[in-house]
């Protein structure tokens, strides 16, 4: 068994727990002891919140919204390679840019993913000339 | 928070916490005050709700949702006629006393007991406790924000803290306890339309920042703030949204208005872990890799920068959020995105925001557990606590005090801002505030309608609902509309029983349970639940001129009693509309 060090995804008040895995799956969760935070605690959810990771229901592969095997709006979501949705979504960004204009794209970004996820999305809206980005912290 | 969470337990002789349910929200941060109790800190609770804490409280106080204003002018009021200030600290560090002063004049003990019912003993006791204590501590959260005047809650406040010099010390301070694991680190890397790492768009530290780091000319103008979107959408403002890692078809306030706004678009591109009820109205959905899987940093309720290691491999090789945003600017041809880890991208924000995180490398976050900002060399020793030499951010390092005044309506907000300005003679250029409900019962829509969270649960549930221990174990309750006792008399409803809420926003069922723990008039719910989400009533028409916040904690409903094939015939309709691909129903027994 092999102990991470990580911080709860849940509150703001970032608890520090130790996460412990076995053949690539998490098995158990302890809070990090004398730790400035949480000091050896931990609330319901940093103790079993992790199952989730674990999932059946995770998301694996793309979707796109396709009928007769091309994208529609009246389509149904489905599967697609990486190499596919890749190219949609810079197809569709590249061209509301050019047809609109940078501000016609806007982002939503998020207030439990990483500091990196979020510097990195804010910084391709405010390259491609926008400043339309936010995220749920009035929420 | 201007101070660290842990001061609670260590430092802070009284804890005055205000719209905050802090044993269900925040469980660990009530347990550091539950310490600090023992040590002989005194708890006050102001809340419309007997929570957990208010139980354990040295004072309880009990006001109606939305009364925060007429309140802390009150106890303001109290503090200036008794002699209770800081005038050194006033004197020295502070602008705008005389204003305050004037503009809470009205506020008697006697004149809050009369409009809000408040025992004036309570509120002199509160008053007293917190001004005379050598170190007070305020507490809040969306308890104080989530109104049209949640910045004026705030100011207030801020107010309160100022006069009387409970700031910039161990255990004092302004303290919003923040909802969101990230939401302090996802504002401070500017995710936020006004904003990027370097500061405001708008000044020219951003833009020269922008230059060197980006090389790119930064839009000065600020963006659209995220509850106008709906309304963008419909206008054709917005062709292409973007949404990682949220599900604001059920967390934004008017979830209805919303999702119909996204059928408009042109493009919907939803990045996210499950096939979330927004996913499941995407064009194209992008899967990443989730906590655990991925290495990087959060910053906590306390401004504290940690790090987060990577545990297990992502299932499918799915790689982290970062990375397939990069990955697509790539594509594009956009330079600047050539990260091979997340350290790299780390420290290019220390780059672009020198002053505030040059000095918080990976090293040091791991070696000492965390740092806060501001952190501006690899020798300082991060800030726990802002302010320590009481001086603030504006040119001449004093602190304003923002009078505020209170209407009895939206709409007079202009009115009343105007008239505090004359009857307390302040200049043009300096800031005033006003206070007002947004919504008040009538005929049809006759009670309180009030949000909040469950300790088990979490948000929208995206995460916790996927949880066994959580979904089954600990959530007993389920879905559920908590009603006052009064109410649940005049409508004749019993706990157990199925009710329908409405207003002229949204409707909602559940099961009924009778909460004596309630201020009069009052109905609670969650948005934890998408069979049930608290938010389809919520108010999006209105909002705080200066946050663009909604109201979420105050509207108005009715409610009555159905039948248990009236609830079921509901429930299957609510599952159509928010779930319409099949592989996603609803979650219990799934
Ligand atoms: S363990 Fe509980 S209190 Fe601590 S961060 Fe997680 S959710 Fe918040
Ligand atoms: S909890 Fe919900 S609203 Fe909050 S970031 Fe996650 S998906 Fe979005």
């Amino acid at each position: 068994m092999k102990k991470f060090q990580t911080v709860c995804p849940y509150c703001g008040t970032g608890c520090n727990i130790d996460i412990f895995v076995e053949n690539n799956k998490i098995v158990k969760a302890e809070p990090t002891k004398k730790h400035p935070v949480n000091d050896g605690e931990l609330c319901l959810k940093g103790m079993y919140g992790w199952e989730y990771v674990h999932s059946p229901r995770r998301l694996t592969k793309p979707l796109l919204r396709k009928k007769n095997g091309v994208f529609s709006k009246e389509g149904k979501l489905e599967e697609v390679s990486w190499d596919e949705a890749y190219e949609f979504a810079t197809d569709r960004i590249k061209a509301t840019v050019k047809n609109y204009s940078p501000n016609h794209i806007m982002g939503f970004s998020s207030a439990r993913c990483l500091n990196e996820d979020n510097y990195v999305f804010q910084k391709l809206f405010r390259v491609l000339g926008t400043n339309n980005v936010d995220h749920c912290a009035r929420l | 928070m201007t101070n660290n969470l842990v001061e609670f337990a260590t430092d802070a002789d009284v804890i005055f916490c205000i719209g905050t349910n802090t044993s269900e929200c925040h469980p660990i941060i009530a347990m550091q005050m539950l310490r600090g109790m023992k040590r002989g800190a005194k708890l006050i609770v102001i809340d419309p709700k007997k929570t957990d804490m208010a139980k354990k409280a040295d004072i309880f106080l009990q006001i109606p949702v939305g009364a925060n204003i007429q309140l802390l002018n009150t106890i303001i009021n109290y503090i200036i006629q008794n002699d209770l200030c800081n005038k050194e600290f006033i004197k020295k560090h502070c602008h705008g006393f005389d204003y305050i002063k004037e503009a809470v004049k009205d506020f008697t003990l006697e004149r809050l007991e009369k409009e809000i019912g408040a025992d004036p003993e309570k509120v002199k006791q509160i008053a007293e406790l917190y001004a005379k204590a050598p170190a007070s501590s305020i507490a809040y959260t969306m308890g104080i924000t989530q109104f049209v005047d949640g910045t004026a809650n705030v100011m207030s406040l801020s107010n309160l803290a100022l006069i009387t010099g409970q700031i910039g010390r161990p255990g004092t301070g302004i303290n919003p306890l923040r909802g969101q694991n990230n939401v302090q680190g996802a504002c401070d890397m500017g995710a936020l339309p006004n904003w990027i790492p370097a500061g405001s768009v708008t000044t020219e530290f951003a833009q020269s920042q922008a230059k060197i780091v980006w090389k790119t000319e930064l839009n000065p103008q600020p963006g659209y703030i995220m509850t106008d979107v709906p309304h963008h959408i419909e206008e054709g403002n917005i062709k292409l949204l973007y949404v990682f890692g949220e599900n604001p078809a059920m967390s934004d306030p008017w979830t209805e208005h919303f999702i119909h706004a996204c059928h408009e678009l042109e493009t919907l591109i939803v990045q996210d872990i499950f096939l979330t009820e927004t996913a499941q109205i995407a064009d194209l959905v992008l899967p990443a890799a989730t906590w655990t899987e991925k290495e990087g940093t959060f910053l906590n309720t306390s401004r504290v920068v940690q790090h987060l290691a990577k545990a297990v491999e992502p299932v499918a090789g799915l790689e982290p959020d970062w990375k397939v945003i990069c990955n697509i600017a790539k594509r594009m041809e956009i330079a600047g995105f050539d990260f091979s880890k997340a350290e790299d991208i780390w420290n290019e924000v220390r780059k672009l925001s020198p002053n505030q995180f040059g000095g918080i490398s990976y090293e040091r976050i791991k070696k000492e557990q965390g740092l806060a900002w501001p952190c501006p060399d690899e020798n300082h020793p991060g800030t726990p606590i802002q302010y320590a030499d009481f001086k603030s951010f504006l040119p001449d390092g004093k602190f304003k005090i923002v009078p505020i005044g209170h209407a009895d309506d939206e709409k007079q907000r202009d009115v009343f801002e105007a008239e505090i300005r004359k009857k307390c003679k302040i200049p043009d250029d300096y800031p005033v505030a006003c206070g007002m409900p947004s919504a008040v019962p009538t005929k049809v829509y006759p009670c309180m309608f009030t949000t909040g969270r469950k300790v088990y649960h979490y948000h929208t549930g995206t995460m916790t609902r996927e949880c066994k221990a959580l979904e089954f174990g600990a959530d007993i309750m389920g879905a559920s509309i908590e009603v006052s006792p009064d109410i649940a008399e005049s409508q004749d409803l019993e706990t157990g029983c199925y009710a329908l809420v409405e207003n002229k926003n949204g409707k909602m069922v559940a099961k009924v349970f009778i909460n004596p723990d309630l201020i009069e008039g009052t109905i609670f719910t969650t948005f934890h639940y998408h069979e049930a989400d608290g938010n389809k009533l919520a108010d999006a028409s209105q909002k705080d001129p200066l946050s663009g916040m909604n109201p979420l904690k105050m509207s108005i409903a009715g409610i009555r009693k159905i039948s248990e094939k009236e609830f079921r015939e509901f429930r299957i309709k609510e599952d159509e509309l928010m779930h319409p691909s099949k592989m996603y129903k609803t979650v219990k027994g799934a």
